[in-house]
């Protein structure tokens, strides 16, 4: 959230005509030629990846406590959002 | 021109606060009201104010569940085995967005905020009396301690089909339209699965993150999350929602909620008008 509002903050300041997400690599380098959406797409990537904190620690518990079947479950969870990645192609 | 645009920007910020902050004090999604004001105050096409929304369902989910799961009312284990079937939902909702005129997505839309008024004025609960023990081959049941009286509730799960089912159209729904899917989500584990209200609210707040999550990323894959709009969308329902938690106890939410029913009538008639494309 902190990234995000300092990148609009940055954008309000010097506004950047780019328009579309950059994914993680083309954002990094956008923030270092001085282009705010950079900054901006990657606090949207780390708000993407919050939920997936929640899963990956819920796994973690899972394993600590050898529940398998729930490890299992947390697996299957995790690769139904890979394939939406992968989705695209 | 950039004076118009920092309004333009500074409009949206406004409305997404105030769907943060309308999304907490209701009990619905942000989605709701981000999506009509984007598209039919805006302008914007049906998929960017969709990829924009999801955004906000992360953003103003992430602060509440941390706070449900550390009291204990989330029934992780539940949880993560229906986010099995709204994940797969949320990603095939996704894909059909994708590709659906959005003429289509806003007439869906529509019935959507007729859905969710109805659901709003004549909120049912279950009461039948919970039943402790496992069921099946998993065992989800869950138990928490009642703040007022310190009681501790046992329940256990029951149905876990027909709530899978359920959860699939809830996730499909979430990709299709970018909306949380609490409005299916908790009266379907409250009603058919026997998991007592106040757990089923905070089992369904710790799914809308992931179930947003996995359409998301379908949607930022085909280039339909606009940075700068999604952006100032998720700050805004971040702190709408923030605020929102705070005050929620000191409003009178019965009033609130007969008068947002009616409006989302007044929306879902402008959304049937946009789908016929008798406004813009």
């Amino acid at each position: 959230m902190l990234l995000l509002v300092a990148g609009l903050t940055w954008f309000a300041l010097a506004p950047s005509p780019t328009n579309i997400t950059l994914g993680p690599i083309e954002a990094i380098n956008a923030i270092s030629r001085g282009d705010p959406i950079g900054l901006i797409d990657l606090g949207i990537l780390f708000l993407i990846a919050t939920p997936l904190v929640r899963i990956l620690t819920a796994l973690a518990v899972f394993a600590q406590t050898r529940e398998w079947k729930f490890v299992f479950v947390s697996v299957l969870v995790l690769a139904i959002i890979a394939l939406a990645i992968f989705v695209k192609g | 021109m950039l004076a118009m645009e920092l309004a333009f920007a500074i409009g949206i910020l406004a409305f997404a606060l105030l769907a943060g902050l309308l999304g907490s004090l209701l009990g619905l999604g942000g989605g709701i009201v981000i999506i009509p004001v984007l598209t039919l105050g805006f302008g914007y096409p049906m998929q960017t104010a969709i990829g924009a929304s999801l955004m906000a369902v992360i953003a103003s989910s992430t602060g509440s569940a941390s706070y449900y799961v550390e009291e204990g009312l989330s029934n992780i284990r539940l949880g993560m085995v229906l986010e099995i079937a709204t994940t797969f939902g949320s990603v095939i909702g996704a894909l059909i967005a994708v590709y659906t005129d959005q003429y289509i997505l806003a007439a869906a839309f529509g019935i959507l905020l007729l859905y969710s008024a109805s659901h709003m004025i004549r909120r049912p609960e279950s009461t039948c009396v919970y039943k402790p023990g496992p069921c099946g081959p998993l065992d989800l049941s869950c138990s928490y301690t009642e703040k007022n009286d310190g009681k501790s509730v046992e329940y256990g799960v029951q149905k876990l089909g027909r709530g899978m089912l359920a959860s699939l159209g809830a996730g499909g729904m979430s990709g299709l339209l970018g909306v949380g899917g609490g409005t299916i989500q908790v009266p379907v584990m409250n009603l058919w699965m026997g998991v007592p209200m106040r757990a089923a609210c905070a089992t369904s707040n710790f799914m809308i993150g992931v179930t947003a999550l996995a359409g998301a990323v379908v949607y930022y894959q085909f280039g339909l999350v606009q940075p700068l709009l999604a952006g100032i969308v998720a700050v805004g329902a971040f702190f709408g929602a923030a605020v929102g938690s705070r005050v929620a106890h000191r409003i009178n939410g019965e009033q609130l909620k007969r008068l947002f029913a009616v409006l989302m009538v007044f929306v879902a008639a402008l959304m049937f008008l946009k789908a016929a494309g008798v406004i813009a």
